[in-house]
């Protein structure tokens, strides 16, 4: 009886050790988390950092052209074997709404990607040339002269391996790039997702930032007279 | 490792960063599979007697080399995630991929339901070596599975890092008591006679039926093709590691095989639910005991959490991709995890773990991996039919093509004509159930399927076609 009880006792002990790490832990990981993206800040004028719902942190501010921009962290362990992704998602608005089409590219689709805007387009068109994967849509009102100038971008952009989409919209562009990929032993033996990184570096997201600054250049609103000119 | 800043300016795929070398491989092969070791394979010996336990356990070795090999080549040039659901999309067609999905998401789902009711039935007898018999599983059963579903769809970070060792221990608490029981430590001493006064209770047949549960020693092994972008040199690397892998499972298996049949009479080894710890229990060392049974818990909880992670992904797979409803395609704002997969698969485990004798939930967990397998065999062929070698990159190509096909689709048989000997019920059962579930995705499902989105590898076009 003492025997049991002493191992009840120990038991419990333990189980409250175990929870107590495990709060600690989850969060010294949370705090982490919301660092990410502190670096951001010297790209950006009037930079803000808030924290999602998923307590990945979110920047939004100005780059030197006085456009908005907003960069996002998602984590993805949506996919059954491959590694957990973390991506940097980069959105520049137009100062205006102009009268670009919806288009979009997405590397190595699964189908999984709940982040993506491209599976939400509802005309398939065909993919650049890259040597991997793509999938490649738009809203239907892309012309000729318009899939031809963004495929040959497109092209450019996805030889990048980092890349994992690509949008362009009437109220901006968006990128997505591969931030981190989770740890190996972690995610294949506990199926838990971990960055090893404490901070996107600077020049990550200033790369990304340029890419949809070039990305913003394809279909430029003091071009967009497709029909003369595809002529 | 994984570490982001060494993708700089690799000209190599995004996240398939060729850092593995055969090694690596081979660690993720024997981890995976480890909680095989712990439970289940042993029912193998009730079906044929302890010869027929080891040759089972050895001919399955030779299936699962062959099920390694097949799927190496595939996946080294299949570069989609995904596994064999998405080879099956690319190779196949629709209806196939709809199979293959619902063969991951069953064989997941039932260890998962295996692992639970061992950590009932491990936790009833601890309790009865405390003076404690008689103790109710089910409410142990039922914390357990809804313990880890809270786990996965909170997506808990990072928490407990001493846990990223607990595999290691698994396998160290099986060399322990190998080394501790030929050192003569145990109480009991080793008896092998019933190999000569028993040698196959069953006769030959009994070698057959065993074979159904010597693929348990190995299920998952497989899963060292996932990493067939990430290795260095692919060609060298995959069948190393992979087949340094299986031996050393065989040798594993061998050792449990060589303790537990020494240690435990057959009739009853054959039967039991956690055969390691059983046997700890027979060497009388309370150490044992105890090392193999933290490794037993450490096994299966494990091995349920990531069965947990897994089946949720794939049915979520298949909700995205419009083969099951899209609700299940949906995403926790907050936690990032596809919660209603994880959710709607709780009930299911927990009817079968807690309704289903531990064989008969094996049984289910093996037959549709064995499913899995068999799928494998015409893949291969299709897949070197429609695109010869040469006509694309292949990362690895498996030697003596068509002979392992062959020979992996006469061990299919082999297993099939096995299971049906002992649970032909089930498999009608379940094959029954791929049946009707296939007819439902040909004649009311598969006109909500996005087939644009299907096939998206950069191939030239297939021959024939």
């Amino acid at each position: 009886m003492t025997t049991s009880f002493a191992l009840l006792i120990l038991s419990m002990a333990a189980c409250a050790w175990l929870a107590l790490m495990g709060i600690r832990e989850h969060r010294d990981a949370m705090a982490c988390r919301h660092r990410l993206l502190d670096e951001a800040v010297s790209l950006l004028f009037e930079a803000e950092i808030t924290i999602g719902p998923d307590q990945f942190p979110i920047a939004t501010g100005r780059i030197a052209d006085g456009r908005r921009v907003k960069i996002e962290l998602i984590g993805d362990s949506m996919i059954t074997r491959r590694l957990p992704q973390l991506w940097l998602r980069v959105t520049l608005y137009d100062s205006g709404t102009y009268r670009r089409p919806l288009i979009g590219a997405l590397a190595r689709p699964t189908g999984g990607e709940y982040y993506s805007l491209v599976h939400d387009m509802r005309e398939w068109m065909a993919p650049p040339k890259t040597g991997t994967s793509m999938l490649m849509r738009g809203d239907g009102s892309v012309t000729p002269w318009q899939a031809e100038r963004v495929l040959g971008h497109f092209s450019t952009l996805f030889a990048d391996p980092q890349v994992k989409e690509a949008v362009i919209s009437p109220n901006g562009v968006r990128i997505m790039r591969q931030a981190a990929q989770g740890e190996r032993a972690a995610h294949l033996f506990l199926r838990q997702s971990r960055f090893v990184i404490a901070s996107v570096p600077v020049e990550d997201i200033s790369t990304a930032i340029a890419m949809a600054g070039t990305l913003a250049e394809v279909l430029p609103e003091s071009e967009l007279a497709p029909v003369t000119e595809a002529a | 490792m994984a570490d982001i800043k060494s993708t700089t300016g690799e000209p190599q795929r995004l996240q398939l960063l060729r850092v593995l070398g055969p090694a690596h491989i081979w660690a993720l092969g024997v981890g995976i599979v480890l909680v095989g070791e712990y439970m289940g394979w042993n029912f193998s010996i009730g079906k044929g007697g302890m010869i027929a336990g080891l040759v089972a356990c050895w001919v399955a070795g030779l299936l699962y080399t062959c099920v390694a090999m097949i799927d190496s080549e595939v996946t080294s040039t299949v570069a989609a995630a995904g596994g064999q659901y998405a080879q099956a999309k690319h190779i196949v067609g629709p209806l196939m991929a709809f199979n293959v999905g619902l063969f991951l998401v069953m064989a997941y789902t039932m260890l998962e339901a295996g692992n639970a009711i061992t950590i009932g039935y491990l936790l009833d007898t601890v309790a009865g070596l405390q003076g404690h018999s008689g103790l109710n599983q089910q409410p142990f059963i039922i914390l357990a599975v809804m313990f880890l579903a809270w786990l996965n769809y909170r997506g808990v970070l990072a928490t407990l890092n001493f846990n990223l060792v607990i595999t290691g221990i698994a396998f160290l608490a099986i060399v322990i008591l190998f080394v501790v029981v030929q050192l003569g430590a145990s109480n009991v001493p080793l008896d092998f006679s019933a190999v000569t006064t028993d040698p196959l209770p069953y006769g030959w047949m009994g070698i057959i039926a065993s074979l159904h549960f010597g693929l348990w020693y190995y299920l998952g092994i497989e899963g060292t093709c996932q990493a067939a972008e990430e290795v260095r040199s692919p060609a060298r690397s995959l069948p190393y590691g992979t087949m340094a892998g299986i031996m050393t499972l065989l040798i594993a298996a061998t050792m449990t095989w060589y303790v537990c049949s020494g240690l435990i009479p057959w009739e009853y080894l054959g039967q039991a639910g956690t055969p390691l710890f059983d046997a700890a229990r027979v060497t009388g060392s309370s150490g044992l005991m105890v090392l193999l049974f933290i490794g037993t818990i450490f096994s299966t909880l494990a091995s349920a959490n990531g069965c947990i992670n897994d089946a949720s992904r794939a049915w979520f797979s298949m909700g995205r991709d419009r083969y099951l409803p899209i609700w299940f395609g949906a995403v926790h704002p907050v936690y990032r995890t596809p919660y209603r997969s994880i959710v709607f698969l709780v009930p299911i485990a927990l009817i079968f773990a807690l309704g289903a004798p531990l064989d008969q939930v094996v049984t289910f967990s093996i037959l549709s991996g064995l499913l899995g397998y068999t799928f494998m065999t015409f893949n291969m062929v299709m897949f070197r039919n429609k695109w010869p070698l040469g006509s694309i990159k292949r990362g690895y190509v498996h030697p003596m093509h068509p002979l392992p096909t062959i020979v992996l689709l006469i061990l299919c048989a082999s297993a099939y004509f096995a299971v049906f000997l002992g649970y032909g019920t089930q498999l009608i059962a379940m094959v029954g159930f791929y049946i009707i579930a296939s007819l439902w995705f040909h004649f009311r499902r598969y006109q909500y399927v996005k087939r644009g989105d299907q096939f998206t590898m950069p191939w030239p076009k297939p021959q024939g076609y």
